[in-house]
C-alpha cells in the first residue's frame, strides 16, 4: 500500500488508488464546502484550527471538486469507490454527534442511495460521525454501483482498516 | 603599378588582413563555444540530430516498447533512464498537502507533464494549461509533476499551478521514471499498464502531434502482431475464415 500522510492522518492506499490530504482554511477558503444531503447540522465553525479533508478513490480524482466529493462522483464508474473524511473542530469530539469511537468499519447493508450528497442514478452512499484519538471525524463513502455494494465496500473497509490517526496537537 | 599608389594598397592588404584575423579569431571563439554547449547539452542526456540542424523547435516522443530515440533530421532526442515501468506517484501539493496519484491497473490514459517553475521552455506550457488547453483526444488526464519541495519553490508553483489538472511535488517520480530534461512527458495507458511514449516538446501542440505519431506506432506495433498471429495460425491474407459472409450457409 502506498502511504498518504499529512496532518496527524496516515491512509494506505492499494495500488492504482489515489487520494489527496489538504486542510481547509477556517474560514472555508480553499475549497467549496458543502455538506452532504441529509445532514442538517452546520458545519461552519468558530475554529481558527485549518481542518483536514482526506479524499482516497480508486478512480482519477479531478482536480476540481468540493469537500464531499462534487465534482469527482459524477465521474464514478460502476466500480467505483471514494472515501471521504472531512474533520472537525475539536469543540465537536464530546457532541453526541460523535459519540462513536473508532474508525467503523461499514456493512453492504448500511449503504442507500438517499444518502448521497446528491442523487446519482445507480449510486449509494454511507455517513458516519465517529472520535477517534480525541478528534472528530465524518466519513462520507460513495460506491458508484449501489447494486455492487457486496463487492465494493470491502474494498472502503481495507482502506478504513489501514487509517490512523494521531491524536491532535 | 603607380608608384603613389603603393603605400595605399598596402594599407589596404594589411588592414584586410587585419579584419580575416580577428574574423578567425571570432569564428573559432564561436566554435569552441559552440562545443562547450554541445558537450553541456549531451551531460544533461539531450543530444543533436545527425544532421546538425537547428534542434531546439523540435523533438520525439518515444514508443514503448522500442524506448530507443528515433532519428528525424533537426531533431531533438532523448530518452529517459527509468525502467519502462508504471509507478503510482506519491509527493507534496504547492499548498502542502498530500497527494497520490494513482496510475497502476487504471482504465484511463494518463499525460504525466514534468516541469519545472524556473525553465523558460516551461513556462509556455504552465501558461498553456492555465489557460485550459484542450487535451489530446486520446488522453483522458494530465498530471503536471514537478521535483519535490527542497528543490522547487511551492510558492511560485501556486502563482502557476491551473485549477483543472493536479500538481504533485515528487523528486521520487522523476527518479522513477528516469526523467532527463524538463519539460517533459510520459503517456501511462493504464489499461495495459504499460508507458505508450514518452519524450521531450517544447511547445503544447508538439505535444498533441507528439502523441498521435506514438499512437500510430503502437496501432502499427499491434498490427504488425496480428498478422504474425494470423500467420503462425496459417491464415493468409485473402484466407476465406477472414470473411464469415464468405462461408456456407452465412447470411448473404
Amino acid at each position: 500500500m502506498t502511504p498518504l500522510q499529512s496532518g496527524g492522518v496516515t491512509v494506505g492506499l492499494p495500488r492504482g488508488w489515489e487520494g489527496e490530504i489538504f486542510n481547509r482554511a477556517p474560514d472555508g477558503g480553499g475549497r467549496s464546502l458543502q455538506s452532504p444531503a441529509g445532514v442538517e447540522e452546520d458545519y461552519s465553525d468558530d475554529s481558527e484550527v485549518a481542518r483536514n479533508v482526506i479524499h482516497v478513490a480508486n478512480f482519477a480524482l479531478p482536480a476540481e471538486r468540493g469537500d464531499f466529493g462534487s465534482g469527482a462522483v459524477e465521474l464514478m464508474s460502476s466500480g467505483a469507490v471514494m472515501v471521504i473524511l472531512f474533520e472537525h473542530g475539536p469543540e465537536s469530539v464530546d457532541t453526541p454527534l460523535f459519540a462513536r469511537t473508532g474508525v467503523p468499519q461499514l456493512d453492504p447493508s448500511e449503504f442507500h442511495p438517499q444518502q448521497m450528497q446528491r442523487t446519482l442514478q445507480g449510486q449509494s452512499g454511507r455517513q458516519i460521525f465517529f472520535n477517534a484519538a480525541g478528534r472528530a471525524f465524518c466519513l462520507y463513502v460513495v460506491l458508484g454501483s449501489h447494486r455492487q455494494r457486496e463487492a465494493l465496500v470491502p474494498l472502503v473497509n481495507e482502506v478504513l482498516r489501514s487509517l490512523e490517526i494521531e491524536p491532535a496537537d | 603599378m603607380d608608384a603613389r599608389k603603393a603605400p595605399i594598397v598596402i594599407v589596404a592588404v594589411s588592414a584586410l588582413a587585419v579584419v580575416v584575423i580577428i574574423l578567425t579569431v571570432l569564428v573559432l571563439g564561436l566554435l569552441r563555444s559552440h562545443g562547450e554547449m554541445l558537450r553541456a547539452f549531451n551531460e544533461l542526456g539531450v543530444t543533436f540530430g545527425h544532421d546538425g540542424a537547428d534542434t531546439s523547435s523540435a523533438s520525439t516522443l518515444l514508443p514503448d516498447p522500442e524506448r530507443k530515440p528515433v532519428p528525424h533530421a533537426s531533431e531533438r532526442v532523448v530518452e529517459s533512464s527509468g525502467d519502462g515501468s508504471v509507478h503510482d506517484i506519491s509527493g507534496t501539493t504547492p499548498r502542502g498537502g498530500s497527494l497520490v496519484v494513482g496510475l497502476t491497473n487504471r482504465n484511463e490514459r494518463t499525460l504525466l507533464a514534468f516541469l519545472t517553475s524556473g525553465c523558460t521552455t516551461c513556462k509556455g506550457f504552465w501558461d498553456a494549461f492555465r489557460n485550459d488547453a484542450a487535451l489530446p483526444r486520446s488522453v483522458d488526464r494530465l498530471v503536471i509533476v514537478t521535483r519535490s519541495n527542497d528543490e522547487e519553490s511551492p510558492a511560485a508553483l501556486m502563482n502557476m499551478a491551473p485549477d483543472r489538472h493536479s500538481v504533485v511535488m515528487s523528486s521520487d517520480a522523476w527518479n522513477d521514471y528516469g526523467i532527463p530534461v524538463s519539460p517533459y512527458f510520459v503517456l501511462v495507458d493504464g489499461p495495459s499498464n504499460t508507458i505508450e511514449g514518452e519524450g521531450a516538446a517544447s511547445t503544447w501542440t508538439q505535444v498533441g502531434s507528439l502523441l498521435s505519431r506514438a499512437e500510430a506506432d503502437v496501432e502499427a506495433e499491434n498490427e504488425r502482431r496480428i498478422d504474425a498471429d494470423l500467420k503462425a495460425a496459417g491464415i493468409s491474407p485473402n484466407d476465406p475464415t477472414l470473411y464469415p459472409h464468405d462461408l456456407p450457409g452465412a447470411g448473404s
